[in-house]
């Protein structure tokens, strides 16, 4: 029989190994060599020098590294400016990979070769239980049918301009997004999500002959419109002062070729400020900036995609409406006392664009798009952009556009445009499912 | 104040949507097992084991690019209240299914995997020796993943249904033993038509549009002579077509052999410009027709297009097939 002095340190050492819930540790007891975890090989207050199943020399269990490719040669024709015009539009860098069977991940890294960004990075978690998410970091806000992707992986030939205008060419943002979709009977889906977001910032790549206020990448957490700036404090908030995005939509069967879309969607900026820069009677610089400003944006988008039987031809009809709320827009004024100041224009502007694009066959479509907005000012000019377009697939992972930009603008010039686009695909490229 | 409420009211519709939809999944379970299966001659052998004890949902339609399946919203509902998913595998799918299962997200295939009759296939062809897109898009690392269209193909794929459902139901291990053989008995009976037809076709010559029908020209002697695509995947140009031109008229090809997706104005003026034509031939089966039904349609239809007959004998009527 043992005395009890005999098994207190055994007993010790199991419960403080549970304690510290170190199984590990009890499992080197039975052989260091062969049960030695990777992973666990640490200095007293130091990272692990080995993470999962490899060693830091091995490739196994890598990310999937993809990498895309789009530049477009220009030929504008306006009172403003005329001539051509050879654009990287974007060469972006993508990883992305499963962490575990509940996690994945993955990031983005575009340049225009003048500036580099990172648009995405973020985490994805799926083990809540069926059809639900979440996801988390830096990611493109859920707004609209045609805003969760790059521009470049649009089947048109570029953001549409009312989007342009109120949401940016792309929307990254950084924060947390919860999804969710369920069936209805056996031919719909329905699907929300919610997000909350400490900045989200337009990003741009440039656009293809349309007009363009959203000048470079904006690290300001901001948009520029007429040289005041949408910008956002960094740092510590209230919740209810982060930005929210929730998003409702349904897709349906419509007989055995046809789907049917129908979204809503909402982007609130609870508190933000106007800043910019005018020059006082002195011909002195003077900043200005306007605080605790709200701003919504409230989108309702409808699609139809019909598809022949053999599915390498079909149509898609497409449009969106959306309106901005709130605090739209500041300007730098002029009074008759010759002081400057910037006032805050509180109202509503709206636009909407519509698309109607015909699949030829496998390699070959054609559409024509059109959007009309009413700009981020208070005598909100409005502008009508109209495309036509062609997409030539020479194969799956190579793609030659021609389009035709036509702007008509109250406020600037009108112009045209002519582009022909170049875009190619290397190695693995995905996209979640487009909601 | 008045955010807080909007963004606790949108968490409380979220929350509230959320719970409504797990109720509504959990009411889904029933004791039939559900199947997906991406292609009808899957569903149909599915169907053919499964019996009673499955309800099988299919994706593809009869005439679509088997690499290039348009998804709709009824497939995220079927592959989410899915027992099993059953596809070809070897990358025939590729294209679709990942995102497809990804956007479904069901547990249980997700746990499982999806069953991919096509792995172990002891017969693959065309395996590429480097893997490189310069060698065509639709590369495929381990074969031709087109195994569908072979004959001997609907047993093997059939044992491997059979396997997984009884995993899933074990308790009704002897019925799905039961089903597999009897059917496996009727594919030989059938076999029997098909290799008579193939004695006839030996030795034959073809040009493919696309490498799709491989393993069938190989289950009946077919000579492939290369095909209008000049790589996997990338379609037609006009040098290879000039160069296809002349290599039917030298080798005496006199059939071009194409699926319903690929265009036919295509394939026809090419076939005419080698002294050939252009013949579809059946890639799934069409509503209603069972496996069976749909490889007796594909071995007519090469009969056809060498305007040949099967001399009249006990084995050339057709079996039921109940």
């Amino acid at each position: 029989m043992k005395s009890i002095s005999n098994i207190t340190p055994s007993l010790s050492l199991l419960v403080l190994a549970s304690v510290l819930g170190a199984p590990e540790a009890l499992a080197q007891d039975s052989g260091p060599e062969e049960n030695s975890p990777v992973g666990l090989l640490e200095s007293p207050a130091m990272p692990r020098i080995y993470w999962g199943q490899t060693s830091r020399f091995t490739n196994s269990f890598n990310p999937a590294i993809g990498m895309a490719f789009d530049a477009s040669l220009i030929n504008m024709d306006s009172d403003d400016e005329d001539g051509f015009d050879a654009r990287l539009n974007l060469a972006e860098v993508t990883m992305q990979g499963p962490l575990s069977p509940n996690w994945w991940g993955g990031f983005a890294l575009e340049t225009n070769s003048e500036e580099v960004a990172l648009t995405e990075s973020a985490l994805y978690y799926t083990g809540l239980g069926d059809r639900s998410a979440i996801r988390a970091g830096k990611f493109f806000a859920d707004f609209g049918k045609q805003m969760q992707i790059h521009v470049h992986d649009l089947d048109i030939p570029d953001r549409p301009a009312v989007l342009r205008e109120y949401l940016g060419f792309e929307l990254p943002g950084t924060g947390i997004q919860y999804d969710h979709w369920s069936p209805i009977g056996d031919d719909t889906a329905f699907r929300f999500s919610v997000g909350l977001f400490s900045e989200m910032s337009a990003h741009d790549h440039g656009d293809h002959g349309g007009h363009d206020d959203h000048e470079g990448h904006d690290d300001d957490h901001g948009d520029e419109h007429g040289g005041v700036e949408m910008h956002m404090e960094g740092g510590y908030r209230d919740l209810s002062d982060m930005i929210m995005t929730a998003r409702a939509t349904a897709m349906t069967d419509v007989g055995t070729n046809g789907v049917f879309q129908i979204g809503a969607s909402i982007k609130t900026v609870p508190d933000f400020a106007f800043e910019g820069e005018g020059e006082n009677d002195l011909a002195e610089e003077v900043e200005f900036e306007a605080e605790g400003l709200d701003q919504s944006v409230t989108g309702f988008d409808l699609t139809y995609e019909w598809n022949s039987d053999d599915g390498m031809s079909g149509w898609t009809l497409g449009g969106e409406f959306v309106r901005v709320s709130g605090d739209v827009a500041g300007e730098i004024v002029n009074d008759e006392t010759a002081l400057v100041d910037l006032e805050v224009f509180n109202g509503d502007v709206q636009g909407y664009y519509a698309f109607a694009q015909h699949d030829m066959d496998d390699t070959n479509s054609f559409g024509v798009m059109i959007s009309t907005f009413e700009h981020l000012e208070e005598e909100a000019p409005e502008e009508t952009e109209t495309s036509i377009y062609w997409n030539h697939w020479p194969t799956e992972y190579t793609r030659l556009r021609l389009a035709a930009v036509n702007v008509d603008s109250e406020e600037e010039e009108d112009s045209q445009a002519l582009v022909f686009q170049l875009n190619g695909w290397f190695g693995a490229h995905g996209h979640p499912y487009n909601w | 104040m008045f955010a807080i409420r909007r963004i606790l009211g949108a968490f409380a519709v979220a929350s509230s949507l959320a719970l409504t939809s797990s109720s509504v999944a959990a009411q889904e379970s029933s004791e039939v097992l559900r199947v997906v299966a991406t292609l009808p001659p899957q569903a149909g052998l599915a169907s053919q084991v499964g019996g009673d004890a499955v309800q099988v949902d299919c994706i593809a339609r009869g005439k679509e690019n088997l690499h290039a399946v348009r998804l709709r919203p009824s497939h995220m509902v079927s592959t989410h209240r899915a027992d099993l998913f059953v596809q070809v595998g070897l990358a025939l799918e590729h294209a679709w299914v990942p995102g497809l299962l990804e956007a479904s997200r069901n547990s249980r295939i997700a746990n499982d995997g999806p069953l991919n009759i096509g792995t172990g296939w002891p017969n693959l062809v065309e395996i590429p020796l480097t893997l490189s897109r310069t060698e065509g898009v639709c590369v495929h690392p381990l074969g031709n993943p087109h195994v569908n269209l072979c004959p001997s193909f609907g047993a093997f794929a059939a044992r491997k249904i059979r396997d997984r459902l009884k995993s899933l139901r074990p308790e009704l291990s002897e019925k799905f033993d039961a089903n597999c053989a009897a059917y496996e008995v009727r594919i030989a009976e059938r076999a029997k038509r098909w290799k008579r037809i193939a004695a006839l076709l030996e030795g034959k010559k073809v040009v493919q549009y696309h490498k799709e029908f491989s393993y069938l020209c190989i289950a009946c002697g077919i000579e492939r002579c290369g095909a209008l695509e000049p790589k996997p995947g990338v379609p037609p140009t006009p040098a290879h077509l000039a160069k296809m031109a002349v290599k039917m008229r030298d080798d005496g090809v006199k059939v071009v052999l194409r699926g319903a997706w690929t265009p036919l104005r295509l394939a026809q003026d090419a076939a005419a410009r080698g002294g050939a034509k252009a013949v579809e031939i059946p890639v799934m089966t069409e509503k209603g027709e069972t496996w069976l039904d749909f490889m007796d349609r594909a071995h007519e239809t090469l009969l056809e297009a060498w305007d040949l007959t099967l001399p009249e004998d006990g084995l050339n009527m057709k079996l039921a097939d109940d």
